[in-house]
C-alpha cells in the first residue's frame, strides 16, 4: 500500500477539520458581526464534507496493516475550538504575535471604550484570524491539486472525482476569505488605529 | 368625489389585451413611435379612472391649484396632483393622463402625504444633554467643525458615514453622493434601501449586467400569464394590483400563479397557489425550471443566443424534480406541476418578485432563479413580457450612487468607471473609494458602536424605530449624530444636532418609480418655520465644508433642483441608465422612463429588447459574486466568461434556514410592531388550535423556542392563522423586541449583505400559568401578518404598522 500517499491524505484531512473548526470559531469569536454566521456555518460543514469524504480514501491506502494508525474521528469538541481559536490569534511561529502585542499595548479607557469584548480593536483581530484561516485554506487547496494529479497517476476515479469537487468549492472559499478581508481591512488598518 | 373609507378597488374598469398591431406599435423603439397617431402611440387600453382624496369639508371647486408631484405612498411610482389651497396641501388626485397610475391613486396616499403635527421648525443642537432651539449657522457651525476635525486625522473619510430614507429626492441623493463620495472619500454610505431593495438590485446585476427593472408597467395589458413570487401586491402596490385585476375581469384575461406563503388576497385571486413553505424559495423555482428544462418548453435559440450558463443551471435543478421541490416546499407535486404548465404556455409572461421573495431565504439566489425563468422562456424586452422585482423604494439612491454602489451603475472594480467619475468631477481617481462595494448598513452601525465612525449623518430615516438596540449605539459619547428630517423621529431625539428638513410638495425634485418611469415633484408650498429642503442643506454644507476640485473650483457647483438634475445627467451619460433626453421641462409633460438619450422624446419603455445585456465587461456594474457565499469572483473570472451580451444563468442550490418550520419547530414565529405606546406588554397571539395542542390558556406565560434563542410573553388566543404565532411589540420593551430580532434574524443574504429578519420556526412551551385577568379582546389580526414580515425594514413598512 501507498504509506507516503496515506499519510499525505491524513495530513489534508486534518488541514480539513482545522479549517473547519477555524471557520467555527470564526463566527462564534465574532457574535456582532451578523454577515459571519450563516457564510461561515455552511464553509464549516463544507471543510468537514471534505474531510469525511477523503476518509475512506485514506484508509484505502493505508491498508489494513496500517489500521491502528487511523487518526480519531473529529468532532466539534468545544475545547478544541477554543484551542483552534487561541491557535488563530497567534500570529506567527514567534510565539507572541501581531494580536496579542496589540492587546497588551491597550490602554485601559480604550479596552474599556469596546462593547463588543475587543471595542476598536475588534477588527485586527478578525483580519488576523481571516488571514489565518486564508493560509490554511490555500493549504488545502494546494494540497487538493496534488491528490487530484496522484489519483490520475493511480487511474483512481473516484479520488479524481472528489478532488475535482473539492477544489472549485475550495477555491470559493478563499475568493470568500479575500472578499472578506478587503472589506474589513481599510476600517482596521488606517481608521481604527489612529 | 371618492369616499375615502369606501374601498377604492370596488370601481373596478375591466378590460381586455391590445390588439396585434398595437402590439407591434409597442414594440417599437421610442424614436419610431412618434411618428405613429397619439391613440396608438401612447397605446394602453387600460380605462383612465381619477380617484382624489380630499381633507373632510374640501370640495375641488374649493381648490385653488393643482400641482403635479409623485406619489409618496410607496415605489410604485405613481403620478399625482396635490390640491393646494390656502397655501396647505389639502388634498390629493391621481393624474389622468400619466402613463403610470391612469388617475389611480394608492389607499395609502392620502395619509403620505396628509400634514401630521410635529413638525420641526428650527434646528435642535444638544446642550448639557438637552436638545434646544438653536439658529442655522450656529448648527451647521457645530456639524462642520466636527467633520473637519474628524477629516484632519489619517484615514478621516472613515470616522464620517452617511445613511438615507427613501423620501430624498434623486437630486439630494446624488448631490449627497458627490460630497461622500469625491468630497470627504467615505466608502461609509448606505440607508433603507440596504433592508429592502438591495437583493433585487443585486439580482438583476448578476443576471442582466446592470441593476434596472426590465419591464413596463404596460406589459401587464398585454401578457396572457401573470406570476406574483411572494408579492402580495394588493398590498405592496395597489395599483398595479388594480391593473392585473382589471385585465383578469376584462377579455381574454391572463392566468395567475401565486407563490406565497400565506394566502393573501393575490393568493386567493390566482389560478395556482403555491403555499410554499417559508424559505424554500430557490427550491421551488429550481423545481419549475427543471420541469420547463426537461419537457422542453424553454425557447431553446434565445437561450442560445442570449444567455451563459445553461448547462451549469441544468447541473444544478436537474436534482429538483417536481416531486423533490414539492417535499421540499410543501405543495402537491401536481400544482407544481401545473404551474410549470402555464409558465411553459405562456406567450407573455409577466413576473412581479415582492418581500415574501425579496426578504427571505436565499433573498438574491431566489431573485436569481425568477430572472432564469424569464431568460429561458425568452420573455424580456418585449411587450407583455416583463419582469419586476420590487424590493421597495429606492432606486434613486442605487443609480445616484448615495447608497451602497458608485453613481451612475458604475462598477467599483473596473478603473476605467472610477476614472470616468474622476474626470466627471475634476478629482483624483484615488479620492474615490473603490476598494470594494461601499460599506453596508449594519457594518456603519457597527464601525459606529465600536468608534471608528465619529460622524453619523441620518437624513429622511428613522432607522431607530425598526432597529432594536440602535439607541444605545447613538447615545454614544464619542459619536456626533446629525439628523435631517420634517418630524422630531426616535432616530432625532438621540442626536447631536437635529436639521429640520421640508417634507415633500415644500420642495422640487424627481422621483424614479419601479418602472423606470422619472417623475417631477414640484414645490406647492412653503416649508413651515425655518425647516430648508435637504438639498439645501447638503448644498450649504459643501458650501461650508469647502469642498474643492483639482483646480480649486467648488466640487459642487449646483444650485438647485434643476442644476442638480442637469449634473446628474451628465453623470448617467452613456451609462444604462441614461438620463440624458430627460428635462424639467419634459417631466412637466408626464413622467419618462429612463434611459433616455436626446434622440427620442420617450425612453425606452423596455430594457434588453432583441436580448442585449449590459454584461459586457467595460459595461457591467458588478464582476459577480458566489451566490451562496458572497464571495466576489473579480475581473478575470468575469471575462473568461466571454458574456459578450449575454445574460447569466445563476444556479444556486437550495439552503435551509431556520425560518423553515420542521417537526421540531413547528411554529412559525412572526413579529408586528403594534402602535407605539400601548398599554398592553408584548404578548404572543396563538391561534386556539395550536394553543389546545400545546396545552397553553389564555394568560399563560409561554415561551417560544427557536434554534438561535427564546423569548418569553403572555400568550393570547385570537383569530391567527392556524401554525402562526405572531408576537405584539410596542415601543417600550426593548429586552423582549431585542429577543425578537435576535430570533427572526434568521439568515443573512451574502451577495445584497442584506439583513433578513422574517420569520423563525418556533416551539411553545408553557412557563407559568396565567396571571391576573386577559385584556380585552382582540381583533383578528388574519392577513395583517402576512404584510408585517419585515422588522427592521425602514420607513414604508413601518408606517404600515402605524396604520394597523
Amino acid at each position: 500500500m501507498t504509506v507516503h500517499l496515506a499519510d499525505y491524505l491524513e495530513l489534508l484531512l486534518r488541514t480539513e477539520h482545522e479549517l473547519s473548526g477555524g471557520f467555527h470559531a470564526l463566527w462564534r469569536g465574532h457574535p456582532r458581526e451578523p454577515d459571519l454566521c450563516g457564510v461561515c456555518e455552511r464553509l464549516a460543514a463544507q471543510c468537514r464534507a471534505h474531510a469525511e469524504r477523503l476518509e475512506p480514501f485514506q484508509r484505502r491506502y493505508r491498508g489494513p496493516q496500517q489500521m491502528e494508525h487511523r487518526m480519531e474521528p473529529w468532532a466539534p469538541d468545544p475545547a478544541i475550538l477554543d484551542a483552534t481559536r487561541t491557535e488563530l490569534q497567534r500570529a506567527g511561529p514567534e510565539g507572541v504575535g501581531l494580536v496579542t502585542a496589540v492587546r497588551l499595548r491597550l490602554t485601559p479607557a480604550r479596552a474599556a471604550g469596546g462593547k463588543g469584548g475587543n471595542g476598536g480593536d475588534g477588527g485586527l483581530v478578525l483580519l488576523r484570524e481571516l488571514h489565518r484561516l486564508y493560509l490554511l485554506a490555500t493549504e488545502c487547496e494546494l494540497s487538493w491539486s496534488v491528490v487530484a494529479l496522484v489519483a490520475r497517476g493511480l487511474k483512481d476515479d473516484d479520488l479524481l472525482d472528489l478532488a475535482g469537487r473539492c477544489t472549485p468549492e475550495t477555491a470559493v472559499q478563499l475568493l470568500w476569505l479575500r472578499t472578506r478581508m478587503r472589506r474589513a481591512a481599510p476600517q482596521a488598518l488606517v481608521v481604527a488605529s489612529w | 368625489m371618492l369616499d375615502r373609507i369606501a374601498d377604492p378597488r370596488g370601481r373596478r374598469t375591466p378590460y381586455g389585451p391590445p390588439d396585434a398591431v398595437e402590439r407591434l406599435a409597442a414594440a417599437l423603439p421610442g424614436r419610431m413611435r412618434d411618428a405613429l397617431p397619439p391613440v396608438i402611440r401612447l397605446g394602453s387600453p387600460w380605462p383612465v379612472r381619477v380617484d382624489v382624496f380630499l381633507e373632510d369639508g374640501v370640495t375641488e371647486d374649493e381648490v385653488e391649484r393643482w400641482v403635479p408631484a409623485a406619489s409618496a405612498a410607496g415605489s410604485h411610482g405613481d403620478a399625482v396632483d396635490l390640491a393646494v389651497r390656502g397655501g396647505r396641501v389639502v388634498g390629493v388626485r391621481g393624474r389622468a393622463g400619466d402613463r403610470v397610475n391612469h388617475g389611480r391613486l394608492d389607499p395609502r396616499e392620502w395619509p403620505a402625504w396628509r400634514p401630521r403635527p410635529g413638525r420641526l421648525t428650527r434646528p435642535l443642537v444638544r446642550e448639557g444633554g438637552r436638545l434646544v432651539e438653536s439658529t442655522w449657522d450656529a448648527a451647521m457651525d457645530r456639524v462642520v467643525t466636527r467633520s473637519r476635525r474628524l477629516l484632519a486625522a489619517p484615514g478621516g473619510w472613515g470616522r464620517i458615514a452617511f445613511h438615507t430614507g427613501p423620501r430624498l429626492f434623486l437630486e439630494e441623493h446624488y448631490t449627497l453622493a458627490v460630497i461622500g463620495k469625491a468630497g470627504i472619500g467615505t466608502p461609509h454610505m448606505d440607508g433603507d434601501t440596504r433592508g429592502c431593495a438591495a437583493a433585487a438590485a443585486a439580482a438583476l446585476a448578476a443576471s442582466f449586467g446592470t441593476d434596472g427593472q426590465p419591464g413596463s408597467y404596460t406589459d401587464v395589458d398585454h401578457c396572457d400569464a401573470l406570476a406574483l413570487w411572494g408579492h402580495d401586491c394588493a398590498a405592496c402596490h395597489p395599483v398595479l394590483w388594480e391593473r392585473m385585476l382589471d385585465r383578469r375581469l376584462g377579455p381574454g384575461p391572463p392566468a395567475m400563479i401565486v407563490a406565497d406563503p400565506d394566502r393573501t388576497p393575490a393568493a386567493r385571486e390566482a389560478d395556482v397557489h403555491l403555499a410554499v413553505r417559508r424559505g424554500t424559495n430557490v427550491a421551488l423555482l429550481n423545481g419549475l425550471l427543471h420541469e420547463l428544462l426537461a419537457n422542453g418548453w424553454h425557447d431553446a435559440a434565445y437561450v442560445a443566443a442570449h444567455t451563459v450558463g445553461v448547462e451549469r443551471l441544468w447541473r444544478t435543478v436537474e436534482a429538483y424534480p417536481a416531486k423533490r421541490a414539492a417535499e421540499i416546499c410543501g405543495v402537491p407535486v401536481a400544482r407544481i406541476e401545473q404551474a410549470a404548465e402555464i409558465l411553459g404556455a405562456a406567450e407573455r409572461l409577466v413576473s412581479t418578485v415582492g418581500p415574501a421573495f425579496l426578504g427571505s431565504n436565499q433573498a438574491t439566489a431566489a431573485a436569481c432563479q425568477v430572472d432564469n425563468l424569464h431568460l429561458l422562456l425568452g420573455m424580456l424586452g418585449r411587450p407583455g413580457a416583463g419582469l419586476f422585482q420590487l424590493g421597495g423604494p429606492g432606486c434613486d439612491a442605487l443609480e445616484t450612487g448615495s447608497a451602497g454602489d458608485l453613481p451612475g451603475l458604475r462598477n467599483w472594480a473596473d478603473p476605467g468607471h472610477v476614472r470616468e467619475l474622476a474626470g466627471l468631477w475634476n478629482v483624483d481617481p484615488a479620492v474615490i473609494p473603490h476598494w470594494g462595494p461601499s460599506t453596508h448598513a449594519t457594518q456603519i452601525l457597527g464601525y459606529a458602536e465600536e468608534g471608528s465612525v465619529g460622524l453619523l449623518w441620518i437624513t429622511a430615516s428613522d432607522p431607530v424605530s425598526a432597529t432594536p438596540g440602535l439607541e444605545q449605539v447613538l447615545a454614544r459619547e464619542d459619536l456626533f449624530v446629525v439628523v435631517q428630517d420634517p418630524y422630531l423621529t426616535e432616530t432625532a431625539r438621540l442626536a447631536d444636532v437635529v436639521l429640520p428638513a421640508a417634507a415633500w410638495g415644500e420642495k422640487t425634485g424627481t422621483v424614479t418609480g419601479a418602472d423606470r418611469t422619472v417623475h417631477l415633484c414640484e414645490k406647492a408650498v412653503e416649508p413651515p418655520g425655518e425647516a430648508r429642503a435637504d438639498l439645501a442643506v447638503l448644498l450649504d454644507y459643501a458650501r461650508r465644508m469647502d469642498l474643492r476640485d483639482r483646480d480649486g473650483l467648488p466640487l459642487v457647483g449646483w444650485t438647485d433642483a434643476e442644476s442638480a438634475f442637469e449634473a446628474w445627467k451628465a453623470c448617467s451619460g452613456g451609462r444604462p441608465c441614461d438620463h440624458t433626453g430627460i428635462t424639467y421641462d419634459r417631466l412637466r409633460t408626464g413622467g419618462v422612463q429612463w434611459p433616455c438619450t436626446p434622440a427620442g422624446s420617450y425612453g425606452a419603455e423596455r430594457l434588453y429588447a432583441g436580448g442585449r445585456f449590459a454584461t459586457e465587461p467595460e459595461r457591467c456594474q458588478a464582476f459577480g459574486a458566489d451566490l451562496a457565499t458572497g464571495a466576489e469572483y473579480g475581473e478575470e473570472r468575469y471575462r473568461a466568461d466571454d458574456p459578450r451580451g449575454r445574460a447569466f444563468l445563476h444556479a444556486a442550490d437550495y439552503e435551509p434556514s431556520p425560518e423553515v418550520a420542521d417537526d421540531e419547530h413547528p411554529l412559525v414565529l412572526l413579529v408586528c410592531r403594534a402602535q407605539r405606546r400601548s398599554p398592553a406588554p408584548p404578548h404572543l397571539e396563538v391561534h386556539p388550535g395550536d394553543a389546545a395542542a400545546y396545552g397553553v390558556e389564555e394568560g399563560d406565560l409561554v415561551r417560544a423556542e427557536s434554534p438561535r434563542g427564546a423569548l418569553e410573553a403572555v400568550a393570547r388566543l385570537s383569530g391567527v392563522r392556524p401554525g402562526a404565532v405572531v408576537l405584539r411589540l410596542d415601543g417600550r420593551s426593548e429586552a423582549v423586541a431585542r429577543a425578537a430580532a435576535e430570533l427572526t434574524l434568521t439568515s443573512w443574504d451574502p451577495v445584497s449583505r442584506q439583513p433578513l429578519r422574517t420569520a423563525a420556526a418556533v416551539r411553545l412551551v408553557r412557563v407559568a400559568p396565567r396571571q391576573g385577568e386577559p385584556a380585552g379582546a382582540l381583533t383578528p389580526v388574519e392577513g395583517v401578518c402576512s404584510a408585517t414580515a419585515p422588522l427592521g425594514h425602514g420607513v414604508a413598512v413601518r408606517e404600515r404598522y402605524e396604520e394597523v
